[in-house]
């Protein structure tokens, strides 16, 4: 057992790393609640979080701003799910489906145009530095801990007030939870429910591609094929182990940020284990934690239903 | 001047006709009744009338102005207010929240205390106490239709729309909403109340419009006609065939239930230490509001849901806890509640579905193969036996209608013949003859010997069918009657839970 | 599964919308227009690129059925998706989404690796064993999402979409490991004995793989249509509450069938190792699941449709890679088409229609 693990500052650096690497996940995690709690289930948050990250490493690595970058990603993310959106709110296909479609989608995508222009080369931008937050980064053992982050990461842990703020003490919130529920009710009642599930879809997709930017411009600072490697698959697990609260889908992007922080770290020291093997703990979470932890939920009753007035 | 017009409304679904050039009218402050049978398209003229479906031809007039609705938006501005047959309420949320929905701007906050005071208001104001802070789905189907109604006149509704408001209720509460429909038309709100319930049309109604297979037949005064007359315009047919049972020849306990009981899906005890037996060649039917345990007895009857305690016996044969194929194989059959969800395969074909419990046995599948032409032959007499339309045995089940998809059921059930059959809703959704047919053929079985429970909350269909009949409240049998002893007055006050204080004679 | 487990169900089944009789022009127009759309748009985006549809267009069809070798080449890549697909067709027709290809493909390219690489046996011995392992590591691959569906209703959508990703981790262990070539990011060669033959007919170099294809399809074909076990599939797959209620068992018919198709996706990695890389290579899977996936729907879950499907979407594949060999344009365009044509069929309705519930 190296030693490195007896001592406290590995943990102090591993909890930095987690917050560090949580934002992206978390972004996206936030983005799937909100749409999940009207009703829509976007397994094409994989594609989408994808193609935010390589819109938003364009866009930096074109215009030399990290702001340009952090706007193409959203964009990028809204397109995307507005497509899906209009496929499944307006059309009525299958939900899953129309996600994996849009998954093969955005990986042919965004690696054509990535590769086509760059070929073999591979590029870089570093457009994030972290903001260290006067007075609060100084305080002992855990300010450079907590508030030695870039300016993306911050903003993903205060969308998390935001998103308990819009969906349980607006009206719009109301009606986002009703439409998931009881379609039907919500358009007796004289909104629109389309409306409704279009505007979760959308502001999933804006978050997912913020997740995406977060990711390539804020974390890695490139893109390569399939950047996103699963997390926006595990980002739809962490909604259901979060039960579609915020706050505990923070918590649990914070659990798998820091699962897959350790197995970096592992890997850096040398640790017995090979490091395909330890690359494979943050999916066997996932996993895990979707058997025996999610158990039985009561999810929003019009999951993945298509509402037509008519029918 | 006439509160509301319908003029020459028509509505097409595909190739259905629901409504076929529909003209009527509502007077201010009266209550106007649209009569028919299932499928008469009643539900659908008021929805268009609420903005939930658009006429293909026909217009709306309003206070004699002529008005376009396009959404129930457009309603609820023009002071149209509906309470819907299935409750249009969220379960999971609040009264409160359910009230809010729609009420203000889509941007602002919510909060409970804003809207509490409110719901409280408006309830006075009508008279129909309810509570703000509860929870939809802890409270009984009663008073959830007690919020649909103060919430669509909280909106300003000066038109009520009441579709099937009695389907749920017991005949006692029935009463109370007369009276509460009776306050408002007396401060001027009019009501269109849809039903197929001939004794409170007559009772309610200023006027009464009935519909059949879509037309308009005829609208008239309460004074001016009689249950007889409107049944002949309801159904269209000179005589009326009622279906009719005749006298048991009762053999010995078959079926025979002790100390059930059952959860339900949240984990409460559904069913509370139930006994009854049912014989040979007899009906049990079983009366009450839905949602009293019904559905989990059923289940737990015919192996979809183990009970947790108690036993299941037939012909002496312990089976409680088993799983549906067991117990199909030990002569229980089940017609259930919903077809469309537990009795029907839509992409199979009508000879697939027939044989679905029997597909492995002789002569239908042997040695893990199927045998077509012996599927095919069964298939094409249970058609013939049946009746069953379109008459093709390749057909996609799902394209049959409500009618024959349920001959498609009882089809299949009933060709094993049973010992047993726990028979839930069996006509629910159905138009008179495909409800005739069934009713009829239930009583064959009974004929045959089968001990049959028949689960229904339609009281007439019980009582017109049962030899006995059990009255469920809350997971018990409140009481067990014979047929002959149940009135609906008795029968009412049980199904609400109310002992009556002594037995007449 | 009772009323007790019908709340944790996270979206519905698969939906298998039969073809009707009326509409079959119709049922050939629309596909055609959607494939025509795709090409329109991917046309479009090739454009802003500075690339010429039209040399991207005619290098591919050149390169997917322009020889004897591109039909060879085509052919050959047929046999990984459709085996893929067919398991996949198989499991969704049984009401369960298995997204599980990839990995269940990797899985068994490793396991058949492995065997033969490590044995050193006569072919008669080897190449069954081969057969085996691959199967074997499939299967097993399957069997956690089974397992859980089975046992916690578990959804298996999430659980075989993060499951692709371990097999595929594992086998780059392999690869970089201890069996490693040294130089190029592959192991050392299996044993020539484990080596799948290839024929020859009439000038079309055939890969031995396509003869396991040929009796997947047919078994699947008479599984699903001629027998009891058939009859389950199906009738879960259009209502597994009707079916439950028929006295059905589901757990163990979708248990069963889960495995079968991990099975298909694990041969489908060994045939391509043995027939074709004879090692274990990294990239080995050029998204074969997902396209699998694909061909499944486009092919209404019937084996010959999903053949056929498979076939297209190899010409494709096939058509790409020899684009990008000779027109140096990225292969990955090949996915944008596939994605665009989907969306194209979903927006039209062709295919993933929500059945309607009436009366």
């Amino acid at each position: 057992m190296p030693s490195v693990l007896l001592e406290y500052t590995f943990y102090l650096a591993l909890l930095a790393a987690a917050i560090r690497i949580a934002a992206p996940l978390l972004f996206a995690a936030l983005g799937e609640t909100i749409a999940e709690w009207a009703g829509v289930v976007n397994i094409g948050l994989e594609g989408t979080m994808l193609m935010g990250a390589w819109a938003a490493f364009m866009g930096t690595y074109y215009s030399g701003s990290g702001l340009v970058g952090v706007a193409a990603g959203m964009a990028a993310g809204i397109l995307l799910t507005a497509i899906l959106g209009y496929v499944c709110i307006s059309r009525g296909a299958n939900q899953v489906i129309a996600g994996i479609v849009i998954n093969i989608f955005a990986a042919g995508t965004t690696s054509l145009i990535f590769r086509q222009t760059f070929r073999l080369t591979l590029p870089s931008v570093s457009s994030f530095a972290p903001v260290p937050i006067p007075l609060l980064s100084d305080l002992p053992v855990l300010g450079p801990v907590l508030f030695r982050h870039t300016l993306l990461v911050y903003a993903a842990f205060l969308v998390v007030p935001v998103c308990t703020f819009i969906i349980y003490r607006t009206h719009f919130g109301l009606c986002l939870r009703a439409a998931g529920e009881h379609p039907a009710a919500v358009d007796a009642a004289g909104i629109n429910v389309v409306g409704i599930r279009y505007a979760a879809t959308l502001l999933c997709g804006a978050l997912a591609g913020l997740g995406g930017a977060a990711l390539s411009i804020g974390q890695l600072n490139q893109f390569t094929d399939n950047l996103t490697a699963g997390r926006g698959f595990i980002a739809l697990a962490i909604v259901l182990l979060g039960r579609w609260d915020p706050f505990k889908v923070m918590l649990g992007a914070l659990l798998f940020a820091g699962a897959d922080g350790l197995q970096l770290r592992l890997q850096v020291i040398g640790f017995a284990i090979p490091r395909e093997v330890l690359g494979m703990i943050p999916y066997l979470l996932a996993i895990f934690a979707m058997a025996f932890v999610v158990g039985r939920l009561h999810m929003p009753a019009a999951m993945a239903k298509p509402y037509l007035r008519e029918s | 001047m006439p509160h509301v017009e319908l003029l020459g409304i028509t509505k097409r679904f595909g190739s259905l006709l629901a409504n076929n050039n529909v003209t009527l009218d509502v007077r201010p402050g009266e209550v106007h009744s649209i009569l028919g049978e299932n499928g008469a398209g009643k539900t659908t003229l008021m929805n268009i009338l609420y903005g939930l479906y658009r006429p293909n031809s026909g217009r709306i007039l309003l206070d004699g102005r002529p008005v376009s609705i396009a959404s129930p938006h457009d309603a609820i501005s023009l002071g149209i207010g509906m309470v819907h047959q299935h409750f249009m309420l969220v379960p999971t949320l609040t009264v409160a929240e359910n009230f809010a929905i729609g009420q203000t701007s889509i941007f602002r906050r919510w909060s409970a205390r804003e809207f509490e005071p409110k719901v409280l208001r408006a309830a006075e104001d009508i008279g129909l106490p309810i509570d703000p802070k509860a929870f939809v789905s802890d409270l009984s189907v009663g008073q959830q239709q007690r919020v649909e109604i103060v919430r669509a006149l909280g909106r300003g509704a000066r038109l009520l729309i009441l579709d099937e408001p009695t389907a749920v209720l017991t005949p006692q509460e029935a009463r109370e909403l007369m009276g509460a429909l009776r306050r408002l038309t007396s401060r001027g709100t009019s009501i269109v109340f849809i039903s197929h319930k001939l004794k409170e049309v007559m009772e309610i109604s200023d006027r009464i419009s009935v519909l059949r297979l879509g037309a308009h037949v005829r609208t008239v005064g309460v004074k001016d006609t009689n249950e007889r007359e409107l049944a002949l315009m309801m159904v269209g047919r000179q005589e009326l065939e009622t279906v009719r049972r005749e006298a048991a020849s009762v053999g010995p306990p078959v079926f025979m239930v002790r100390d059930l009981r059952v959860r339900d899906e949240r984990g409460q005890e559904a069913v509370r230490g139930l006994s009854f037996d049912v014989h040979e060649g007899e009906i049990l039917g079983v009366a009450g509001v839905a949602g009293n345990g019904q559905t989990e007895l059923t289940e737990a009857l015919v192996g979809l849901r183990s009970p947790v305690a108690g036993s299941v016996t037939v012909d002496g044969r312990e089976l409680a806890g088993f799983r549906a194929g067991r117990m199909i194989r030990a002569g229980i059959g089940h017609v259930p509640e919903d077809r469309q969800v537990w009795g029907l395969f839509p992409d199979l074909s009508v000879a697939e579905n027939l044989i679905a419990d029997r597909h492995a046995e002789a002569p239908f599948g042997r040695n893990g193969f199927l045998q077509p032409r012996a599927i095919q032959s069964h298939a094409d007499q249970m058609i013939q036996d049946f009746d069953i339309r379109p008459a093709g045995r390749s057909f996609r089940v799902g394209a049959l209608s409500g009618g024959n998809k349920q001959k498609v059921v009882v089809a299949r059930i009933f060709a094993r013949r049973p010992r047993v059959l726990v028979i839930n809703q069996p006509t629910r959704g159905l138009d008179v003859g495909a409800t005739e047919y069934i009713r009829r053929r239930i009583l064959g079985e009974r004929s045959r010997g089968s001990a049959i429970l028949l689960i229904s909350a339609d009281l007439d269909e019980v009582l017109a069918l049962s030899d006995r009949v059990a009255i469920m409240y809350e997971g018990h049998f409140m009481a067990i009657l014979p047929v002959e002893q149940a009135s609906t007055e008795r029968v009412g006050l049980l199904m609400a839970g109310v002992v009556p204080a002594a037995a007449p004679g | 599964m009772s009323g007790e487990q019908r709340e944790t169900i996270l979206v519905s089944q698969p939906v298998v919308v039969a073809p009707g009789g009326g509409r079959r022009l119709r049922g050939l127009l629309v596909p055609a227009a959607a494939v025509l759309g795709a090409l329109a748009v991917n046309a479009v985006l090739l454009l802003a690129l500075g690339v010429s549809p039209f040399t991207a267009y005619t290098s591919m069809v050149a390169g997917a059925i322009g020889s004897g070798q591109s039909v060879s080449d085509t052919l050959s890549k047929t046999v990984p998706i459709a085996l893929i697909a067919l398991g996949v067709g198989l499991t969704f027709r049984c009401g369960l989404w298995n997204a599980g290809g990839e990995g269940q493909f990797y899985a068994g390219a490793t396991g058949a690796a492995l065997a033969g690489i490590l044995i050193d046996a006569p072919p008669v011995i080897l190449i069954p064993l081969e057969v085996l392992a691959g199967v074997a590591a499939g299967c097993l691959t399957a069997l956690v999402p089974a397992a859980l569906k089975a046992r916690y209703n578990t959804n298996e959508i999430l659980v075989t979409l993060m499951l692709n990703f371990v097999p595929h981790l594992f086998a780059l262990y392999i690869i970089q490991g201890p069996l490693s070539h040294g130089y190029a990011a592959k192991t050392v060669d299996i044993h020539a004995a484990g080596q799948l033959p290839w024929l020859v007919l009439g000038g079309l170099r055939l890969h031995a793989g396509l003869l396991f294809v040929a009796a997947a399809t047919l078994g699947l074909s008479v599984l699903i249509e001629r027998t009891t076990f058939g009859y389950r599939i199906r009738a879960i797959g259009s209502n597994v509450f009707a079916a439950e209620g028929a006295g059905i068992r589901v757990v163990r018919t979708q248990f069963v069938v889960f495995l079968i198709a991990g099975g298909l996706g694990g041969l489908s990695g060994m045939i391509q190792v043995a027939a074709l890389h004879h090692n274990l290579l990294e990239g080995m899977s050029a998204g074969f699941g997902f396209t699998a996936i694909v061909a499944a729907l486009l092919g209404r879950l019937q084996p010959f449709g999903v053949l056929a499907a498979s076939l297209g979407f190899a010409a494709l594949v096939v058509g790409g890679d020899s684009m990008q060999r000779t027109a140096r344009i990225e292969n990955s365009m090949v996915f944008v088409i596939e994605g665009l044509i989907l969306l194209f069929l979903l927006g039209g309705r062709i295919i993933g229609r929500e059945s309607a519930r009436t009366s």
